[in-house]
């Protein structure tokens, strides 16, 4: 178990400033694709903009984010450029022309990574505080559309203008969006970028191999850690929750047991502790839940869900002091064949397991036993011999 | 007896800064432990008069006038009302070593008559440089209410320090103006528990809390009607408001500097605050949003959403890096 990894406070987060470059769609090798739109200098940002950017750059990396390394098989340049950037006494209070040169390298290595079916858009590079610490954030942006409405006067006459709009560069929906914030550990490395890790968000929007075409193609990076072994931490955690707290009745018990097995089973490809929270604990369980699973290392933000190591975990097992167990299918607990609860107020914490059903059969079970071996060491008195 | 006392006089001369500089300690030490348990006092210091202490050594006809001064640094604490005495003392005793404590409150009998209830701590002032570590500094504390201390203020030169001993009508007038002074501290403590037992009164003391954070970073006023609707929404989120100060108190200490940047970047003053912006950042009781963003976020976010615009508890989040 490991001690929380995004422990990151995103609410450090500060924006130094930033540059933006237009990398459209384009088929590897056309030389007939759309040609790339460079900046030469850094966006202007006043005061409010920069106040509300670094705003929406928090919230992003706050709800979707998780800790990355330098892929050592990759070969794709960014975490090089990242840290000769960073470790080259530049950063933040450096000319704006080594970030623009800096970011303009990885726009170039964006365009040349991609392949027709990797969507075009925007690249904004960020040059960030994070914890005290000089960052570099990424973010692959698209433009999104709007419809705007604006009170103008004529004489006397009042309406509102309508307008649609389709340059915006961030709404509210912040779960869609391709993010990384990259760090270094230091100065003396080797430029390779073998020091490089972060936080990276790459939201699954259509299908896994384009979503790894962000983390793995582009960054050259890789999750910490892999989607099974978060998952499965996921349930053995969650698993531990629900049973570690002796004034938790059998029947909540039961519901957030059978909500598990439900969320491991189900065809979402995504695991979120809050979303798991929020969908299947009471609310007074929930900041509890959060909790823990932060502190036994699953990640806040969501991850892909990779149920591989849980699957052989189909059935609801209720163990009892006396050595007896009840093992049933979590749909014979939704159907209310078999029933779950508390009530015998003389005798707290007894639990009751109800089973309404047609028995179809009693055995015997235990050990299977052993036949006899005579004194000789041949086999059982009166056995045939083989033939 | 005369000598004792005129050399007393002498050595209190030379020595007076001294109780002066103690005096100041002292209070400062009081003080300083009253904003740490949430105690409203007024809390002030002296050294006695050179006059004063000579004739107490006079009146009292003390054998060693140097010894039995013992308030050659007093410092007075005056609280509200009596229910916080006890809290009084408790301050001052965690604050500084105590010698001794004088407490006539629960003194058996006296019932049929009228008395200053007599609240005093002998304490050792904190040391400065150069002190006789053989001869440590006293202070004399004196504990009282409001309304003690008024009838004090108003009776001791007449009743305990005349040349000449009051006459009756003086005198027992004084001394029935004691009963008026426990009826009103009576009522005053009947009063204050009532309103801290009243829903109304914990809403009330919460955003008081929450203004002495806020107002650390930020010098502007709020608008109050919009506390007055948030702040039922936040306040039973926290339980105990009382014992919620001080969970309060530690988070700004804790995270000072990022409430700093929080309120310069977002708050009233700055820019994007100034065209209307994250109007949450304004009010005190963004305060307890960022402890409840840390601490408890599912309860915040299901308690706001029933009742308040979610986008105020998003920016709110947005500022502090929550994903609540």
């Amino acid at each position: 178990m490991t001690n929380a990894p995004d422990s990151v406070d995103f609410g450090s987060l500060e924006l130094v400033r930033l540059i933006v470059h237009e990398v459209p769609r384009a088929y590897r090798g056309d030389p007939g694709a759309p040609s790339m739109s460079l900046s030469d200098d850094v966006s202007t940002l006043d005061e409010p903009l920069r106040a509300e950017l670094a705003a929406r750059l928090r919230a992003l990396l706050a709800a979707t984010a998780r800790p990355v390394l330098r892929d050592p098989g990759s070969d794709s340049p960014v975490p090089g450029h990242v840290a000769g950037y960073l470790d080259g006494g530049a950063p933040g209070t450096g000319h704006d022309g080594v970030f623009v040169a800096m970011s303009r390298d990885l726009a170039a290595h964006l365009r040349a990574s991609q392949t027709g079916t990797n969507s075009g858009g925007l690249l904004l590079v960020a040059d960030v505080v994070l914890q005290g610490r000089p960052a570099v954030l990424l973010v692959k942006l698209e433009h999104a559309k709007g419809i705007r409405g604006k009170r103008t006067t004529r004489g006397t006459r009042h309406r509102f203008d309508v307008s649609r709009i389709s340059d915006l560069l961030f709404t509210d929906r912040v779960n869609v969006y391709k993010v990384c914030v990259l760090l270094t550990d230091g100065a003396g490395g080797d430029g390779t970028g073998g020091r490089v890790h972060g936080h990276a968000a790459d939201p699954q929007t259509s299908g896994r191999r384009l979503a790894d075409f962000f983390l793995g193609d582009f960054l050259g990076c890789v999750y910490q850690e892999a989607a099974d072994v978060l998952t499965q931490r996921f349930h053995d955690r969650a698993t531990v929750w629900i049973n570690e707290d002796p004034g938790r009745d059998a029947g909540t018990r039961t519901r957030y047991a059978v909500a598990l097995l439900a969320e491991i089973g189900s065809v979402r490809t995504v695991m979120s502790v809050r979303g798991f929270a929020r969908e299947h604990l009471d609310e007074q369980d929930r900041d509890d839940f959060r909790e823990k699973m932060r502190d036994a290392g699953v990640p806040g933000a969501p991850f892909p869900k990779d149920a591989s190591l849980v699957t052989a975990r189909t059935s609801v097992q209720f163990d009892f002091a006396s050595g007896t167990y009840v093992v049933t299918s979590p749909a014979a607990i939704d159907a209310g064949v078999v029933t779950v609860g508390e009530d015998d107020a003389d005798r707290p914490g007894v639990a009751t397991v109800l089973v309404r059903d047609r028995l179809r059969q009693v055995k015997g079970r235990g050990s299977p036993g052993r036949r006899p071996v005579r004194g000789d060491g041949t086999g059982p008195a009166g056995a045939r011999p083989d033939t | 007896m005369t000598g004792g006392v005129e050399a007393a006089r002498v050595r209190y001369v030379a020595g007076r800064p001294r109780y002066e500089a103690a005096a100041v300690d002292v209070a400062a030490a009081v003080r300083l432990r009253a904003v740490a348990l949430r105690l409203s006092c007024e809390v002030s210091g002296r050294a006695k008069d050179t006059a004063g202490f000579v004739m107490k050594a006079r009146v009292k006809n003390y054998a060693d006038p140097w010894r039995q001064v013992t308030d050659k640094a007093g410092v007075r604490v005056v609280v509200d009302h009596q229910g916080d005495l006890d809290l009084a003392v408790s301050t001052v005793g965690t604050a500084l070593t105590v010698l001794r404590v004088e407490d006539d409150r629960d003194a058996q009998g006296g019932e049929d008559r009228l008395a200053y209830q007599r609240l005093h701590l002998q304490v050792l002032a904190p040391g400065r440089p150069g002190d006789d570590p053989d001869g440590p500094v006293e202070c004399e504390v004196q504990v009282r209410t409001r309304a003690q201390d008024l009838w004090s203020r108003s009776s001791h030169a007449l009743l305990y320090k005349p040349a000449v001993a009051p006459a009756r009508s003086v005198a027992r007038p004084l001394y029935r103006l004691l009963a008026l002074v426990e009826l009103y501290d009576q009522e005053t403590e009947r009063v204050n528990r009532e309103m801290q037992e009243s829903p109304q009164y914990q809403d009330a003391r919460l955003l008081r809390e929450a203004e002495l954070v806020f107002h650390a970073h930020v010098g502007a006023g709020y608008h109050l009607p919009t506390s007055l609707e948030t702040v039922p929404v936040l306040s039973p989120l926290v339980g105990d408001v009382g014992a919620y100060a001080s969970r309060l108190g530690r988070f700004a200490v804790l995270h000072h500097n990022k409430l700093a940047r929080a309120y310069a970047s977002y708050g009233p003053a700055s820019a994007i605050g100034r065209e209307g912006g994250y109007p949450l950042l304004g009010q005190p009781e963004s305060v307890v949003v960022f402890e409840r963003l840390d601490t408890a976020p599912e309860a915040l976010r299901a308690a706001w959403d029933v009742a308040l615009p979610a986008e105020l508890l998003d920016e709110a989040a947005a500022v502090w890096g929550s994903d609540a």
